[in-house]
């Protein structure tokens, strides 16, 4: 039996339901591989680690050394940069142009004002009130990629925050990679961005949507499901994540670049089923930041998507399946 | 429990016999001429699964 993946090769659909997964901590998330071949877990493992201490050594901004860092020495100049970290921004930049600016890569500075300055797990969980202003963060217009001659221009003082894309284009961008190279099926997780490449496990791959995260291995405390992606990924966007308090106001990730502050929308979590990853966290990130008009939004572009009120209420739109579990 | 989400919603306060209804309307941003997001690319959908799952799509 064959299908055709997501870069229309063709695929055979892997005759065990035996999969085979690794998983631990990198890049400030989660980090799991699975494939369909035991024989290659430790080959796809390690070909992950490496791309993702490139990833992190091109696009980090709590490393001073980073290429994103380095960058903002060039004051508003072009400066020639490496392909991963060109990709990245491509995919910044894709999420600001189709969402009209919801998700936007420049609210880096706006990140840093309200407390998450380092990487999340050293975040202080409390402290003292905080001096916000209220600004219309949009600068991504400013941002020139010229691709041919490798050379970005980022205006002077903007500082990027490529979190809310970077992991779910990496995700893409290694799970295709280490498909190919492996010939054999590919799961890869970066913090809940899930993309799949390769052959497909009997009944697609089988994964848990979480709504209310911490760690994702903790036991549920919010209504979840289970469904079966084929190709393509999955994103899950959540409010309820990396949160902590400054004063007496919660804060978390998730800025609207309008006012700078966290977005303070109808919903605590929206997961996206898209072509890719990368699509499917600039809609579930968009999502949570557009509110109410979301649902219609999505359903509208028929992307399979699950949204949770910050009551605990579920919706599904665009075919995504029904609650099966609870 | 699946919500149902219109895009513009109306209530009624009637009141007791022969006093005049007072209807409150109001509308939400209606995005029907929101064309953002038409580029980005849709996949094959979800389906449903007894299978256990291998991996937990969350923000973490």
């Amino acid at each position: 039996m064959s299908a055709t993946s997501t870069l229309g090769r063709p695929t055979k659909t892997a005759t065990s339901a035996s999969l085979h997964s690794s998983a631990w901590n990198a890049i400030g998330t989660t980090v799991r591989i699975v494939v369909t071949d035991a024989t290659q877990l430790g080959s796809a493992r390690a070909m992950l680690v490496d791309d993702l201490a490139a990833l992190d050594a091109a696009c980090s901004r709590f490393r001073a050394d980073s290429e994103l860092m380095r960058l903002e020495a060039s004051a508003g100049k072009p400066t020639m940069v490496g392909p991963l970290l060109a990709g990245a921004i491509r995919a910044a930049l894709r999420g600001a142009q189709l969402t009209q600016g919801d998700v936007d890569p420049t609210v880096g500075r706006a990140m840093e004002a309200i407390g998450y300055d380092r990487d999340f797990a050293t975040v202080p969980a409390q402290g003292g009130a905080l001096r916000v202003t209220v600004r219309h963060v949009p600068q991504w217009r400013q941002i020139v990629l010229d691709e041919a001659a490798s050379l970005l221009t980022v205006p002077a003082g903007v500082r990027l925050d490529l979190g809310a894309t970077a992991k779910a284009w990496a995700a893409d961008r290694s799970a295709e990679r280490i498909a190919r190279a492996l010939a054999c099926g590919v799961l890869v997780s970066l913090g809940g961005d899930i993309a799949v490449a390769g052959d497909v496990p009997p009944g697609g791959w089988s994964i848990r949507v979480q709504d209310v995260a911490g760690d994702p291995s903790a036991p549920d405390d919010g209504p979840t499901s289970i469904i079966a992606i084929h190709h393509g990924g999955l994103a899950t966007s959540s409010t309820s994540a990396r949160r902590w308090q400054r004063g007496g106001d919660v804060m978390h990730h998730i800025l609207d670049p309008r006012t700078g502050r966290p977005a303070d929308g109808l919903w605590r979590t929206v997961s996206v089923a898209a072509g890719s990853a990368l699509d499917a966290n600039i809609a579930s990130t968009a999502a949570i930041i557009r509110g109410l008009r979301s649902a219609s939004w999505l359903a509208r572009l028929g992307l399979p998507a699950r949204l949770v009120t910050v009551d605990g209420n579920v919706t599904t739109v665009a075919g995504w399946p029904a609650e099966v579990s609870g | 429990m699946a919500l149902t989400l219109p895009s513009s919603t109306s209530a009624t306060n009637a009141g007791a016999a022969g006093v005049a209804s007072n209807t409150f309307t109001f509308t939400t941003n209606d995005d029907s001429g929101d064309d953002s997001g038409s580029q980005l690319q849709t996949g094959t959908a979800p389906t449903t699964t007894t299978v256990p799952p291998v991996a937990t799509s969350a923000a973490s």
